[in-house]
């Protein structure tokens, strides 16, 4: 058939990474890493944007060890045993749940602050985990073709008004530029990690490729594009702020407020931002809740994707309502530092050296 | 079956027919002792007077009294001979099936028996009162053709196949509707369409069991892929030249007997942006105009759920001069910012709906009348602010721009989920309704094609139809075909030449 029911073109997963991954921190990553690096944030974010490339890399390469039609559950437990297998879908899929959990906190704490203060905060991510949890349930195919329409919505004027604000920006701001040791930019690097949340969500979205040739370069491509664009936010923002950027909530949204656009007539550019926030953020949420319940499936082998959508919306959506929201930063580095590196790294690891042994075996018998 | 015994057979047939008054039914005598009896029958105003009394029972009466044929070979084998010498209409065929006959002479076709043969004639005298091709009414174009479809099946295939001289385009006759039987052509060039798309029209046609089909209407919800979207999944026309075109796309016209508008599938949410004189213009004018619709289309779906979280959640947004104008007109009105748009809105659909079941110049002054009177008195009585108004009749002018009415019609219906949404969390829940409803856009498919298509999943034919979408590209532009069609070759063979 022309067009694959639940898979998606290289093209599309691109733009559902990109989207994925762009959602997670963006509005605070400048101030993040300015207050650890001062002028010198834009380079950890730059260092952390090449090893999120080669954590791609790292990725992609353990999907090539996947056989047709095999999801990472199903190629976790043939490369490393059955239990251990169930075990990772397990980690996994709570592990994206934590994800959702944390980003819909977040998400509603922004909108509650800058768009709708009389509304409670359990109203504003109730709604977005319903609309998230809805997509999800449509399938990989759905969620492929809303990205290539978000992607447009989201990043197009996202860029273009970040160039406009470049004129308003001073550059001295950034100098002396290697005011940070090498050792610090990479430690800088490891902790503003956090901001590239979805990025594990390339060992679970390879099966759904229609192509799997160059998958991952093309996944890789999609990596390094939104460390460009971080790249590019964080030394707009801290090119206008200077070090009053470690004292803003949101730099971003900040940013977008603050910037003269020749012939608008919106007087609150900052609303306009959330819009596409929303958006983006969006995009992350219903990533998670997709990949979480169909994780989730695979593992126990029973029942309808649609009934593991509804009950881990009704899981995160309690572990929202409980959650502390004081607490949520260091929640996302904890989660970032335990489950995620693992994930990131130590997962797609041992999946290559046992894909990689298993293959040598086969042609040494050969 | 018919039986040797012509009493038998007509005993049958009329008890068919029992209690039909326009059933008109002879008996004749022919033959040198004209002891050979000929029974004919069929149904009044269905026939073709001319082809009846000149082709047929003046043959039958006159010519076989004077010229009879030898008595021994008429009695061999009396409907071979009548067909032979006495019909002079190529337009017949044979018959051994009762029910068959009754379906023929209920299509307007005239049934002979004779003697004591088994079989019998059905001989093509169809010919219905008509209105002829009149000028498109719907779908009215600046430049280019000006007739439509008309309630006659074979006129509508007809002005395709005017368009077409192609042995490739073939019609494919169906019947559907237990009692209607009406008459179904799919249309379609060989060469180009997908036999996927083909066979999956074919079908669905097929599994239709219902007890009329009284307009193509029936055929598009009967066959559409998801009965729960608002949003049409098959294009209605009434222009002959857009259904050429569609079929020279790959597409399949489906014609429906008694119905002047042709169904084209697949159809993609662009292909309702398209009107017919898109092509007959300058590509850079028509660009502007397609940009327009899309902008028409959008604002038909967002403006009054924008206005409403603006102007109850955000008014930060709007400019401070204009929102101290908003407020000030709003300062008088005694109802809420959404029951103010629901009530120019629900004004707004009533005048609609009266318009169209009005006669003509009645609707036309009633629209302009009542919209005019209605909108300004109740500005003047303080019911609602000058800027509703303004939205409201921005939102349904906007819906007029659009070629399609059943797009139109869905977008009417989808303004509400964002209206909804907007009023309860504002632009948050613009954006949530916005969201649901391009989920169910991005979702839902046509004949196996995405309905955002080329939007979504372009690549599949490299772009090429983004050419025809929110822009149109010079014609010689347009090289390759739309996704409907097969690959075969480009569209445009050469490009225009240019003068040194």
């Amino acid at each position: 058939m022309l067009f694959l029911n639940n898979k998606a073109s290289a093209r599309q997963m691109q733009m559902l990474l990109m989207l994925d991954i762009f959602g997670a921190g963006i509005v605070m990553l400048p101030r993040k890493a300015a207050q650890y690096a001062g002028n010198g944030a834009w380079l950890i974010v730059l260092v952390m944007g090449i090893a999120a490339a080669l954590i791609a890399f790292l990725l992609g390469t353990a999907g090539k060890y996947y056989r047709e039609g095999e999801s990472f559950v199903d190629a976790a437990q043939r490369l490393l045993s059955k239990p251990v297998g169930a075990a990772l879908g397990l980690l996994i899929s709570l592990k994206l749940m934590f994800n959702c959990v944390l980003e819909l906190s977040r998400f509603g704490g922004v909108v509650n602050e800058k768009l709708l203060r009389q509304t409670p905060f359990w109203v504003i991510c109730a709604v977005m985990l319903a609309v998230s949890s809805y997509a999800a349930s449509k399938g990989y195919e759905t969620r492929a073709r809303l990205a290539q329409v978000l992607f447009y919505i989201v990043f197009v004027p996202f860029i273009f008004v970040f160039v406009l604000a470049m004129r308003d920006v001073e550059f001295e701001n950034l100098v002396p530029m290697m005011s940070i040791s090498p050792g610090d930019i990479l430690k800088g690097a490891a902790q503003m990690g956090s901001s590239l949340t979805g990025l594990e969500l390339i060992l679970l979205c390879q099966p759904y490729a229609a192509k799997r040739v160059a998958l991952r370069s093309k996944l890789i491509h999609a990596v390094l594009f939104i460390g460009c664009v971080m790249v590019f936010t964080t030394i707009v923002t801290y090119a206008r702020f200077g070090e009053t950027i470690t004292q803003l909530k949101y730099p971003v949204l900040d940013m977008m407020d603050t910037t003269d656009i020749p012939g608008a007539f919106i007087e609150r550019q900052d609303a306009l931002m959330m819009s596409f926030w929303i958006l983006s953020n969006f995009a992350i949420v219903n990533g998670c809740m997709f990949f979480s319940s169909i994780v989730l499936k695979d593992v126990i082998k029973k029942g309808r994707h649609s009934i593991y959508i509804a009950a881990s919306a009704v899981a995160v959506f309690a572990a929202v309502c409980l959650l502390n929201h004081e607490d949520i930063d260091r929640l996302i580095d904890m989660v970032y530092y335990t489950l995620g590196a693992g994930f990131l790294v130590i997962v797609p690891l041992i999946m290559i050296i046992s894909g990689a042994a298993r293959a040598t075996r086969k042609a040494a018998m050969r | 079956m018919l039986s040797k015994s012509l009493d038998e057979n007509i005993k049958q047939l009329e008890s068919l027919f029992e209690g039909c008054g326009d059933f008109v039914k002879r008996m004749i005598p022919i033959g040198e002792n004209r002891d050979i009896k000929i029974y004919v029958a069929y149904i009044d105003m269905l026939v073709s007077r001319n082809i009846l009394d000149g082709h047929v029972l003046s043959q039958l009466m006159l010519f076989m009294w004077q010229t009879p044929p030898k008595p021994e070979a008429i009695k061999r084998d009396t409907l071979n001979t009548i067909r032979d010498s006495g019909v002079t209409t190529a337009d017949l065929r044979e018959t051994d099936n009762m029910g068959e006959m009754a379906s023929a002479i209920l299509s307007g076709d005239t049934v002979l028996m004779a003697g004591d043969s088994d079989r019998a004639l059905i001989i093509a005298t169809r010919e219905m009162p008509n209105r002829g091709v009149g000028s498109a009414e719907t779908e009215v174009a600046v430049q280019g053709p000006k007739d439509a479809f008309t309630e006659i099946m074979r006129f509508n295939t007809m002005l395709v196949r005017r368009r077409i001289k192609d042995t490739h385009l073939k019609v494919k006759q169906l019947v559907a509707g237990k009692r209607s039987q009406t008459s179904i052509a799919v249309m379609y060039l060989d060469e180009l369409v997908r036999p996927q798309v083909l066979e999956e029209c074919l079908n669905r046609i097929g599994a239709i069991d219902i007890d009329a089909v009284l307009d193509v209407g029936y055929v598009e919800q009967l066959t559409a892929d998801n009965w729960m979207s608002v949003f049409p999944q098959a294009e209605i026309t009434e222009r002959p030249d857009k259904a050429s075109a569609a079929i020279l796309e790959g597409r399949v016209a489906i014609l429906v007997d008694n119905s002047p508008f042709a169904m084209i599938v697949p159809a993609t949410l662009s292909t309702f942006f398209q009107a017919s004189d898109d092509y007959y213009q300058n590509w850079q004018i028509m660009s502007f105009t397609r940009f327009i619709r899309y902008a028409a289309g959008l604002m038909a779906v967002c403006l009054p759920g924008l206005y409403l979280a603006c102007a109850l959640y955000h008014p930060s947004m709007i400019p401070t001069l204009l929102a101290y104008k908003m407020a000030a007109a709003r300062q008088a009105v005694p109802f809420p910012a959404l029951a103010e748009i629901m009530l120019m809105d629900l004004a707004f659909e009533l005048l609609r709906e009266a318009g169209i079941r009005l006669p003509g110049p009645i609707g036309n002054s009633l629209g302009i009348v009542g919209g005019l009177i209605i909108g300004q008195s109740a500005v003047e009585a303080g019911l609602v602010s000058p800027i509703v108004l303004i939205i409201v009749a921005l939102t349904a002018i906007s819906g007029f721009a659009i070629p399609h009415v059943s797009l139109v019609n869905g977008l009417r219906l989808s303004k509400y989920v964002i209206i909804a949404g907007s009023w309860l969390l504002g632009l948050l829940g613009f954006w949530i309704g916005a969201l649901v409803l391009l989920i169910r856009l991005v979702s839902l498919k046509t004949y196996g094609f995405p309905y955002l298509f080329p939007f979504v999943a372009g690549e599949v034919n490299d772009y090429s139809d983004i050419k025809d979408t929110l822009f149109r590209a010079p014609l010689f532009k347009m090289k390759k075909r739309p996704i409907f069609a097969k690959s075969v070759g480009d569209r445009v063979h050469a490009e225009p030449h240019e003068k040194e």
